[in-house]
């Protein structure tokens, strides 16, 4: 506790010289840091930035929730059967380095302005991800691991369930953790571009309004979303991978 | 003192040595600027004008103007409201050039009447927040001639690509500065309201000067007035040339955002019909601007309210 | 459960037929790659073969592994790294349907049985390599299997605790009667565990017989230096000295070897059990002898030094540092010392 207490004193500081420089050097364009925490309040009070930070999240999470959801099946279905993995793995290569935001035009032809499409970037942005770091976590689990515990009686399936997914697992998180703040980015830029709500919308209207204090409260709430939704991966891991701190594949 | 009464006398040959940066919209609100240039009123009245400057809207030009690029900008009061309450720019308003010059273009399949406007699924295309094309929207809005629930189906986009997206059936329709609208028409859509039929003495584009600029030369004020008067006296006098006038404007100086010059550019009839919907007036009251600083505070657009005096130049 | 290999083969595996009586230890031995490891993985189902394996009698080709009924420790433990010791322990009791206190109860037998109940709560990474192979024994046998495979268990632990492990698995082994097919390269470990070994080399069985019969009638060469060329010598004459314990006349030089009682037939020791001293060496002269060197031979890391004793010719396994420490060479008189407690005896019943 004392340790983050002390982490906050250089934040502090660095509060007090932005907002002296700003007094010492006032201008519309440059807000301080008191005039950004009131705007941060009315917006608060007005409701407005709780609105655009639910819809940003709602999509988020839908986006996270399906891209996972499928990668991981796919990922599943390809680290099982070779056949399929040989099968699709040329297609798949080729689509995996596009840039989730690449798609953003075609998704628009295709989806047209509306919820489908930031949650369609975000299952674009996840799915990859997630289907191969589930791919390599099922491979990268030692063939003797499954023997042992097919020789003890377990079925294929009770492998798969109890050894294979369990230590496939670690991978699978760390790529979501990864991801979920590239889901943030990625939404922010698609209601920057096409949607009119959320908290890109939100900044991109201040942007259009000259709101500098609007834009920096938006830039805050974003990096605090960000940072908690990877935490919460983190704790995640530290509570179901304790026994991988030390074991090596 | 000596150096300062000859500095003094000297500053006009300096404003007419130093070029004077202007900058417009590009549309035809920006008509009085062009025949201005054109007809050599700049020069006759001891300003050196080497070119003008064209944006895609004001808000596009407001940002040019924080970067100081910009001496005078003809754009639509909104914007210059902004730019004094938001970006802190110390301008002044020396006169009004229009009121009005803005269109509903829609798709007429989707929109065959003005009852057709109150269908709550609409997808509605306007420039972006802070624009006048934005305000005439919600002016609309408020005086119900829109479901309220179409403000979920806005999409923010340049005039261009406003076009484009009713072309492609993204939206169903536009809010948009002349001669956009008028262009829209060749298209196949349809003028279905013009600005005086949605917000009577809505205020069109305005004049500002830097304030730095009235300081060291106060007669720039008056002599930027007067030739809007006589721009604006041209423009009634000679409607032809004036078309003429603004097609060669609009032909030479284009913006990046307008991609496709074969696609955007307007033929004189184009021009003909933009301009009809615009009422080329100077004069501006004072009421309006108090008016209109009120409704972009309901809106939630100002940062801080700034009284109509403030910018405008005192005594004026 | 007797289990039987028909011409069980593979890539590795060539022409493979074997027998192990129900409740026997046979110990696979052989070099790195001669295919121990490939054996056990086709007799627990785990990769494929060709040929007949048959337990009890019965072909069991066709059973995968979970369905064979076999406990199998591996070389590397090979515990499930994300459960806990007792999870580990537990996985194959729960397979077959065991939950709640019952599985708990069993659990904890088996982990007391090998001593190991202190470690309940662990995790395998936290485990010593003596602690996991204990482990890997508990999970292996609670399941009671009809067949144990053991491939190499305690390679990986410190002698002491090998020695101890070993005593401990041959007890558990004993009383619970379960056929064990145990793999090691340990020639020491091979002869003490094993009731019979099966000596593997690039897949084929050179030769399986019991301990005695593999070090004094070596089928082939290959079986002959495996076991490192032992010393062998026709015992010519014997005389009890003690319980345990007898003289044989070995022609050239007399040993004191152990003894069962039975007629001593031959006596072995291997090449690296002999020391050589070039000075008397201290204590009692048991088994000391002086001989002379008559050739020493470089044989990749080892020395072969070969001492005349009388007519008898010893090969003794040296380090090279050590016979120039002790300046060993061709021609000097050297001193050989051969341990009783290394020294085999092959023995049979009177009138043999």
């Amino acid at each position: 506790m004392r340790k983050n207490l002390w982490g906050l004193i250089p934040i502090g500081i660095a509060l007090l010289v932005w907002e002296l420089f700003i007094r010492l050097n006032p201008h519309a364009l440059w807000p301080g840091p008191g005039r950004v925490f009131l705007t941060f309040i009315g917006l608060l009070k007005s409701g407005e930035l709780g609105i655009a930070l639910f819809k940003s999240s709602i999509r988020v999470f839908l986006g996270l929730f399906l891209g996972t959801s499928f990668g991981f099946l796919l990922g599943l279905l390809m680290g099982t059967r070779k056949s399929v993995e040989l099968w699709l793995s040329p297609l798949l290569s080729i689509l995996y380095p596009i840039p989730a935001l690449g798609w953003l035009p075609l998704l628009i032809l295709w989806l047209g302005i509306g919820e489908k499409l930031p949650i369609a970037l975000i299952f674009l942005c996840s799915f990859f991800p997630v289907l191969y770091n589930t791919l390599r976590g099922i491979k990268e689990v030692p063939q003797e691991l499954i023997w042992a515990s097919r020789v003890l009686g377990a079925s294929k399936l009770r492998t798969l369930l109890q050894v294979v997914l369990p230590l496939a697992f670690p991978n699978i998180l760390t790529g979501l953790r990864l991801e979920a703040g590239m889901a943030w980015r990625t939404v922010l830029a698609s209601e920057m571009i096409a949607i009119p709500s959320g908290i890109g919308a939100m900044m991109w209207k201040a942007e259009s309004l000259m709101r500098v204090d609007v834009i920096i409260v938006a830039l805050g709430v974003l990096g605090l979303a960000c940072f908690l939704s990877e935490r919460v991966f983190i704790w995640l891991e530290n509570r179901c991978l304790k026994w991988k701190s030390s074991w090596k594949m | 003192m000596k150096k300062a009464l000859l500095l003094f006398m000297l500053f006009p040959f300096y404003l007419w040595a130093q070029s004077l940066k202007i900058s417009v919209e590009y549309n035809v609100h920006s008509l009085p600027a062009y025949v201005a240039f054109k007809k050599g009123l700049y020069e006759k009245n001891g300003l050196k004008v080497e070119r003008i400057d064209s944006y895609i809207t004001g808000v596009a030009l407001v940002s040019a103007m924080t970067k100081g690029d910009v001496d005078v900008a003809y754009l639509c009061l909104a914007p210059a409201v902004l730019a004094f309450s938001n970006a802190g720019l110390k301008i002044k308003i020396v006169d009004q050039t229009h009121l009005y010059g803005f269109s509903v273009l829609v798709n007429p399949e989707r929109i065959k009447n003005v009852e057709d406007l109150k269908k709550k699924d609409l997808r509605i295309a306007v420039l972006r927040e802070g624009t006048m094309s934005d305000l005439l929207l919600n002016y609309a809005l408020r005086k119900s001639l829109l479901h309220p629930q179409v403000l979920k189906n806005v999409r923010r986009m340049n005039p261009p690509l406003a076009l484009m997206a009713l072309k492609k059936g993204e939206v169903d329709l536009a809010f948009l500065p002349e001669h956009w609208g008028s262009l829209g028409e060749g298209w196949g859509f349809r003028v279905i309201l013009s600005a005086p039929h949605i917000w009577p003495g809505m205020p069109g584009s305005v004049i500002v000067v830097k304030e730095e600029l009235l300081k060291k030369e106060p007669s720039l004020y008056e002599r930027l007035k007067g030739i809007n008067q006589a721009s604006i006296a041209f423009i009634k006098r000679n409607p032809q040339e004036s078309e003429k006038l603004m097609l060669e404007a609009l032909t030479e100086s284009i913006p990046v955002e307008v991609f496709e010059r074969g696609l955007f550019l307007p033929s004189q009839e184009v021009i003909r019909r933009a301009i009809s919907r615009c009422e080329y007036r100077e004069g501006l009251e004072v009421k309006k601007v108090e008016e209109l600083i009120q409704f972009m505070n309901e809106l939630g657009y100002l940062q801080k309210v700034p009284r109509p005096e403030e910018l405008l130049l005192k005594g004026s | 459960m007797e289990v039987q290999l028909e011409n069980v083969e593979n890539s590795i595996c060539k022409g493979i037929s074997l027998k192990v009586k129900s409740g026997e230890i046979l110990v696979i031995a052989g070099r790195t790659g001669a295919g121990k490891t490939t054996l056990l993985n086709i007799i627990a189902g785990l990769i494929p073969y060709k040929g007949r394996i048959l337990f009890d009698g019965k072909v069991a080709d066709h059973l995968p592994p979970e369905k064979r009924q076999i406990g199998y420790v591996f070389q590397n433990q090979l515990l499930f790294p994300h459960m806990k010791v007792w999870e580990n322990v537990a996985f194959p009791l729960k397979v077959k349907g065991f939950k709640g206190e019952a599985l708990k109860e069993k659990v904890k037998e088996a982990l007391q049985m090998m001593g190991i109940g202190e470690l309940w709560d662990r995790y395998p990474s936290t485990l010593s390599g003596g602690e996991a192979q204990r482990v890997a024994l508990a999970r292996a046998i609670i399941g009671m299997p009809k067949l144990l495979l053991l491939d190499e268990p305690f390679s990986k632990v410190d002698l002491g605790t090998a020695k101890r492990l070993r005593l401990h698995l041959k007890k558990i082994q004993r009383e619970m009667g379960i056929t064990t097919l145990f793999v090691t390269h340990n020639l020491q470990e091979a002869f003490e565990m094993g009731d019979r070994i099966a000596l593997l080399e690039e897949g084929r069985i050179q030769q399986i017989g019991t301990p005695e019969e593999l070090l004094f009638s070596p089928a082939n060469c290959s079986v002959s230096s495996y076991f490192g060329n032992p010393n062998v010598f026709w015992c010519l004459g014997q005389k009890g000295l003690s319980i345990g314990v007898a003289q044989v006349d070995l022609g050239s030089f007399s040993l004191i070897v152990p003894w069962s009682g039975k007629r001593i037939l031959k006596v072995a020791f291997f090449p690296w059990n002999v020391y050589l001293s070039p000075d008397p060496p201290p204590g009692p002269k048991v088994n000391r002898f002086k001989g002379r060197i008559e050739e020493i031979e470089r044989v990749s890391s080892l020395t072969k030094v070969k001492v005349q004793i009388g007519k008898s010719l010893i090969t003794v396994d040296m380090e090279e540092s050590n016979l120039r420490e002790m300046e060993l060479r061709e021609g000097k008189e050297v001193y050989v010392i051969i341990p009783l407690r290394w020294i085999r005896t092959f023995e049979v019943e009177d009138g043999v």
